[in-house]
């Protein structure tokens, strides 16, 4: 186990340094910079200031690692956009906004995905697995962005129920209402469609009509037996799901104007404040790699024949 | 029942029914009996041939502009759904939509499966240093945030069709990669291997006529699923203003494009919504179908 | 630029909707109306002849006298409108900076203005970081040098007269002594501008909008020199004669400088030394963010920064400005929409920009909407296209003409943009911008496929393909070049792909050499003179933006900026933007004519129809902080009825 931790690390290590390199050869080669010359031109000696004040005058394998060696030591730099403002104290304020949606959006959506998929699969065949099949559909391939023009234009507008946008989750909890639903049905329709198959799998195994077969109620078959071998594919999803939580949605982001790690990467990109998008991309790279990690080890609670080799 | 039962046994008793069941045929027999897989089937018909014979089945050209801007469906002549902000037929446009994501989609899905197929064949026949550098880059790409990542190349490259498929491409392989690694490696060791091995069968020979044929069903089931999932990934792009160039028409970028007009205009954003959906369900309806009929197995519930 | 505000006067609503219908239906009269003050609809060119070089002439020709009429005699109008209104009854209640509200006011706590719009990067990161990156209503921290009035003419700000040397080179400006800082250090004074100016100027700040200031525009003395690091910032042409004495030299006559000080916004310099001082390494660039901390926060103007999020950006009232600028709003409040046309529709928002052609279409079908609708002339915004006449094809002027014939400007505005949102553009300078000229240029560019398959031929060339690039922050744009490439398509048999690019790549392109070669883009006002919207085209050489660099057009912009003679002075600009024309580098698409939704509850003397904006509403550039209106506007007591919700 240890060796196995110990050679994860070093993997871990090596794709996060990858990854910040792509990203920062990316960056670099993306044309304009972090000036605005969307009227007039900057004159020569002003841009040769700010290009100064960057430090994007070295060359750019030592700009990276100027900056890698100064984000292992916790320090991301400044914001270009925000001047002055840390763009580890940025992130910081953005992130719990992507963190309250994924996460509300995950505590309704999780569940009656998974009972909605495993109802199915149940019924399999029958006009119910079919609605289902249906709903589930729809809510995947509907763009979150359609859904929440409508969404805003009908309930926010028109009916006024819910506020237009405006997110504030400690002043008027209201305003979460449609962007947690909004970016939870994506959610469902995809974890009852895993689900339902998942389940479909299982009941297919001969375990279960070995337990059939020595008469055991089907309830009990499903509740006993099937249930317990879903928890592997169980855990398989809830990883991209969860890191899909917290990495945020940008299109719900950007639609409800929900200050997140979506948005805020989004903004970054068409305002090339590099320093935020390097340290967005080097903390979503640790969240993801670290959620796989954690899958693996949940793999090996849950099924003793799967070995971390 | 009991005649339906004894008439089956009775069939089954012929001995030349079962030369002539291939396992295709009797997948398709399979498949025929799912009648939202047949329905998925026609949709992704209608979409690849629409697809394909746009250039001849568009009214007009998706790029001919008028002075009837803004004509909701049925309101101008000859313009069945109407036309556009530049004064475009709509149906033409659509019609093309269908040509760019499968442009998008079918590139994306080539480029995935020749990469998926090569490094995961490679991966699993060799493993050692070629098992570990081709893992440590899936690792890699499995780390980048898909979207922001595809927005970030865009950037830096531009818009346009082939850019797009590219961005989408050079992010899509990991998982056919992974498919084609895991199921190589459960037939690497089967007998019919070895046995084709010790007559003496070159790893290009065993590859082709051994392993290939027994991992295709897996992967048929994966380009369904793929195909789709690369044309909403063109249309997320195209929404979000990384996409194709004008004036070729996509879906995402027509929806995009509709944003700013759904209000007063709701039909220029819910068509292209709704193909989008459509050819989606049917892809997913479509490979739902396929994997149950290559997959005998899944039949044995319910 | 522009940003945002209301309107007012109930008489006017049923006349607004109507003059709404007639101005959907025709774009001759939208452009009637966007720029006559006078009733004679004839020349064009006369209201603003006189509403905006009169002025700039005046400041120079005979210095303090008439600098100081201009001056006083202006602000007479906002004072004239609200000391009634404030008398009206000594009942009304008093709001917390102690002002009487008028007597048709809603409650001190419904004197609350919201608008749509995120907290920028600072208040006066506007200033230190970038004049386009700052937040809405950056303006109301601090009084400005001078301001702006709704007719386009300079009234006091923090400086009550202003003159200038004989020789046009010295600047002299004499400060109020009476607006306090809201920290109680004192009074706003000379330093303080000192101090400010001397930060744009640090190359450890690295401003960017150091154009603005230097040669070719605000030509203060030494500021390029400091800024390139080969004088000394004691060298710097701004100083003092007295704590409330201004002086600016400049290296050349600029006879619209009270003109650009509406931007010169000044930081308290003792608050902006002690933030850089407190900086990590005593980082300039870092400290000045000093406003953006609510508990930092330091203001000489109406308000004062209470919070400063990512989601929401709220100033409240400054309760120790001085009595005159003390606003009657408590609150402003900004939250960030997706759709500001919807959530104005939601009743959260109290005034909204419309762009879109199918909101306008919404709008126009409503009857409560088109009542709150009003058109005005923006920031005098044109968009064009234009090419990079070092490449080839584009190199060749015949070929360029074929081009410039082939847009048919007249239907991309009445099926693509809709004629209230904007006009036909023959020329750069938009009707009621000073030296228009569009009469005398309709024919250069107009629309003539035949004329343009001449010339084609007669170009000799045989192009094939070619690529319209556009900037991606104007809705219309994709329709639009679109069709420009369908007729090029259409008449010269030549393959036209559209390509949208995001702002900053398109920029960094267009700057670029070779540069874009072929592309879509808009300039809309940054001072109300010619030499600000011509000088975008005097070539990359002499840091304009694109490669077309004309000696003669170069020499007339140079000869015409110094000068302060009336008409010589806009007759050069004319000739200038005729020679402009002619040479078909750029083709003129549409002059924008925004409109503006405002809640009927606002109500103050920016509202009232003014000579360039004649409609009533609160249009740019009066609805910005700069201008003296934001102390005077408040909310009625309609509000009650309106439902609206404060975030």
């Amino acid at each position: 186990m240890s060796r196995y931790l110990l050679q994860r690390l070093l993997g871990f290590v090596f794709v996060v340094l990858a990854v910040s390199f792509i990203t920062f050869f990316l960056m670099w080669k993306t044309p304009g910079g972090p000036f605005d010359e969307t009227n007039m031109p900057l004159e020569p000696v002003a841009k040769a200031n700010m290009i100064a004040k960057y430090g994007l005058d070295q060359p750019f394998y030592v700009q990276w690692a100027k900056y890698m060696i100064a984000a292992v030591h916790g320090d991301f730099g400044y914001s270009y956009k925000y001047p002055g403002q840390k763009v580890t104290d940025l992130f910081f304020k953005y992130w719990p906004n992507s963190l309250l949606l994924g996460g509300l959006a995950v505590l309704w959506s999780f569940p009656l995905g998974a009972v909605l998929g495993i109802v199915a699969a149940l019924h399999r065949n029958q006009l119910l697995d079919q609605i289902i099949t249906v709903f589930a559909l729809v809510t995947v391939t509907l763009p979150s962005f359609a859904l929440a023009f409508f969404a805003l234009a009908i309930f926010a507008v028109d009916l006024r129920w819910f506020p237009y946008g405006g997110w504030n989750p400690s002043g008027n909890p209201k305003t979460l209402v449609l962007p947690v639903i909004i970016f939870g049905l994506g959610t469902v329709g995809s974890l009852a469609r895993y689900m339902r198959h998942g389940m479909l799998d299982v009941l297919g195994q001969d375990y279960i009509r070995t337990a059939r077969a020595k008469g055991v109620s089907r309830a009990k078959v499903i509740v006993k037996h099937a249930m317990r071998n879903m928890l592997v594919p169980i855990v398989t999803i809830f990883g991209p799901v969860l890191t899909n939580a917290i990495t945020g949605s940008a299109f719900v982001e950007q639609w409800f104007v929900i200050p997140g790690i979506g948005h805020f990467y989004l903004d970054s990109i068409t305002n090339r404040d590099y320093p935020v998008i390097m340290a967005s991309v080097l903390i979503i790279a640790v969240i993801l790699t670290l959620t796989y990690l954690l899958t693996d080890i949940a793999y090996t609670i849950l099924d003793p024949r799967i070995r971390l080799t | 029942m009991a005649t339906v039962n004894l008439a089956r046994t009775q069939k089954k008793a012929a001995p030349t029914e079962y030369k002539v069941l291939s396992p295709f045929y009797l997948a398709w027999r399979r498949f025929r009996k799912n009648k939202l897989a047949i329905l998925g089937g026609v949709i992704v018909f209608l979409f690849l041939f629409t697809g394909v014979f746009a250039p001849i089945i568009s009214p007009y050209p998706f790029d001919k502009t008028s002075i009837y801007t803004f004509a909701p469906p049925g309101t101008l002549p000859g313009h069945l759904l109407g036309t556009d902000d530049a004064g475009r037929d709509f149906l033409s446009r659509l019609i093309w939509g269908a040509n760019t994501s499968l442009i998008v989609g079918v590139t994306s899905m080539t480029f995935a499966l020749l990469v998926g197929i090569v490094l995961g064949f490679l991966a699993a026949w060799y493993k050692g240093t070629i098992d570990f550098v081709v893992n440590r880059m899936l690792e890699i790409v499995g780390s980048m945030p898909g979207l922001l990542f595809q927005i970030l190349i865009m950037t830096m490259i531009g818009n346009g069709t082939l850019n797009v498929t590219f961005a989408i491409a050079i992010l899509s392989w990991p998982g056919m990669v992974r498919l084609v690694r895991a199921q190589v490696l459960s037939y690497k060791d089967r007998e019919f291997v070895e046995a084709s091995r010790s007559l003496g069968a070159n790893t290009r020979f065993i590859a082709l006529r051994h392993i290939l044929p027994n991992i295709i069903n897996p992967i048929l089931v994966s380009i369904a699923f793929g195909i789709p999932g690369f044309m909403v990934a063109e249309a997320g792009l195209s929404f979000l203003g990384y996409g194709i160039n004008d004036p070729t028409p996509s879906w995402g970028k027509m929806l995009g494009n509709a944003g700013q007009y759904v209000q007063s205009f709701v039909y220029l954003g819910a068509y292209p919504t709704a193909l989008l959906m459509i050819v989606f369900i049917g892809f997913s309806f479509f490979g739902d179908g396929v994997r149950d009929a290559l997959d005998p197995s899944s039949e044995r519930t319910g | 630029m522009s940003s945002s505000v209301t309107r007012k006067i109930s008489k006017t609503v049923v006349t607004r909707r109507q003059m709404l219908k007639v101005l959907g239906a025709t774009g001759a009269t939208a452009a009637l109306v966007a720029c006559g003050a006078t009733p004679t609809p004839a020349p064009t060119t006369a209201p603003a002849a006189t509403n905006t070089s009169a002025p700039a002439a005046t400041d120079t020709s005979a210095p303090a006298a008439t600098a100081t009429t201009a001056a006083t005699d202006t602000p007479a109008a906002p004072a004239a409108t609200d000391t009634p209104a404030a008398t009206a009854t000594a009942a009304a209640a008093a709001n917390s900076g102690g002002k009487v509200l008028p007597a048709d006011a809603a409650p001190p706590d419904q004197q609350v203005y919201l608008l749509s719009g995120a907290a920028g990067p600072g208040t006066d990161g506007q200033i230190t970081g970038s004049v386009y990156n700052r937040s809405g209503l950056a303006d109301v921290y601090a009084v400005p040098l001078t301001r702006i009035n709704h007719d386009f003419e300079m009234v006091p700000g923090a400086a009550s007269t202003w003159s200038v040397s004989a020789d046009g080179l010295t600047w002299t400006f004499k400060l109020r002594n009476d607006l306090p800082w809201s920290d109680g250090s004192g009074n706003l004074n000379a330093d303080d501008f000192i101090a400010t100016m001397q930060h744009m100027a640090d190359p450890a700040v690295a401003y960017d909008f150091t154009w603005y200031w230097d040669k070719g525009t605000g030509n203060i003395k030494n500021f390029g020199e400091v800024v390139a690091k080969k004088a000394t910032m004691d060298q710097l042409g701004v100083n003092k004669t007295d704590d409330y004495t201004l002086i600016m030299e400049t290296s050349v006559p600029t006879p619209y400088m009270p003109r650009l000080t509406i931007y010169y916004m000044p930081f308290n310099a003792k608050a902006l030394a002690a933030a850089t001082a407190a900086a990590p390494n005593k980082d300039p660039k870092i400290g000045a963010q000093y406003i953006t901390d609510p508990a930092k926060c330091v203001s000489c103007g109406q308000f004062l920064v209470k919070n400063w999020s990512p989601t929401r950006f709220e100033a409240v009232i400054n309760t120790k400005a001085a009595p005159d600028i003390m606003p009657f709003l408590e609150r402003v409040i900004f939250v960030p929409y997706q759709n500001a046309f919807q959530a104005y529709q939601a009743g959260q928002i109290d005034n909204v920009g419309i762009g879109s052609a199918a909101d306008i279409e919404t709008v126009l079908n409503s009857p409560t909407l088109s009542k709150d609708a009003t058109p005005d002339v923006g920031d005098f915004r044109t968009d064009y296209f234009f090419f990079d006449v070092l490449q080839k094809p584009y190199d060749n002027l015949k070929f360029r003409q074929a081009l410039a014939h082939l847009l048919d400007r007249e239907n991309i505005v009445k099926n693509i943009v809709k004629p209230i949102l904007g006009r036909p553009a023959y020329g750069f300078l938009a009707p009621g911008f000073p030296a228009s000229n569009e009469e005398a240029l309709k024919d250069i560019q107009a629309y003539n496929p035949d004329m343009a398959k001449q010339l084609y031929q007669q170009s000799g060339l045989k192009v094939t393909n070619l690529t319209i690039i556009y900037r991606n922050d104007n809705p219309p744009y994709n329709a639009i070049c679109s069709t420009y490439a369908d007729a090029i398509k259409t008449n010269l048999g030549i393959n036209v792909d559209v390509k949208a690019m995001d702002g900053k790549t398109f920029t960094a392109d267009t700057l670029a050499t070779p540069s874009i070669p072929f592309g879509c883009v808009s300039y809309g006002m940054d001072y109300l003179d010619p030499s600000n919207m011509l000088g975008v085209f005097k070539g990359n050489k002499l840091g304009g933006r694109h490669t077309w660099n004309d000696k003669q057009y170069q020499d007339l912009l140079a000869k015409a900026g110094p000068m302060s003679q009336e008409p010589e002075r806009t007759q050069l600009y004319q000739q200038a933007e005729k020679i402009l024309t002619e040479s078909c580098a750029f083709v003129w698409i549409y002059h924008r004519t925004p409109v503006n939704l405002w809640k009927p509850y606002l109500k103050g003397p920016g509202f009232l129809p003014g000579k360039v904006n004649t409609n009533p509403g609160w249009a740019w550039p009066a609805n910005a902080g700069f201008t003296p209106y934001f102390s005077s506007m408040y909310i009625t007591s309609e509000v009650a009825a309106a439902k609206r919700t404060i975030p």
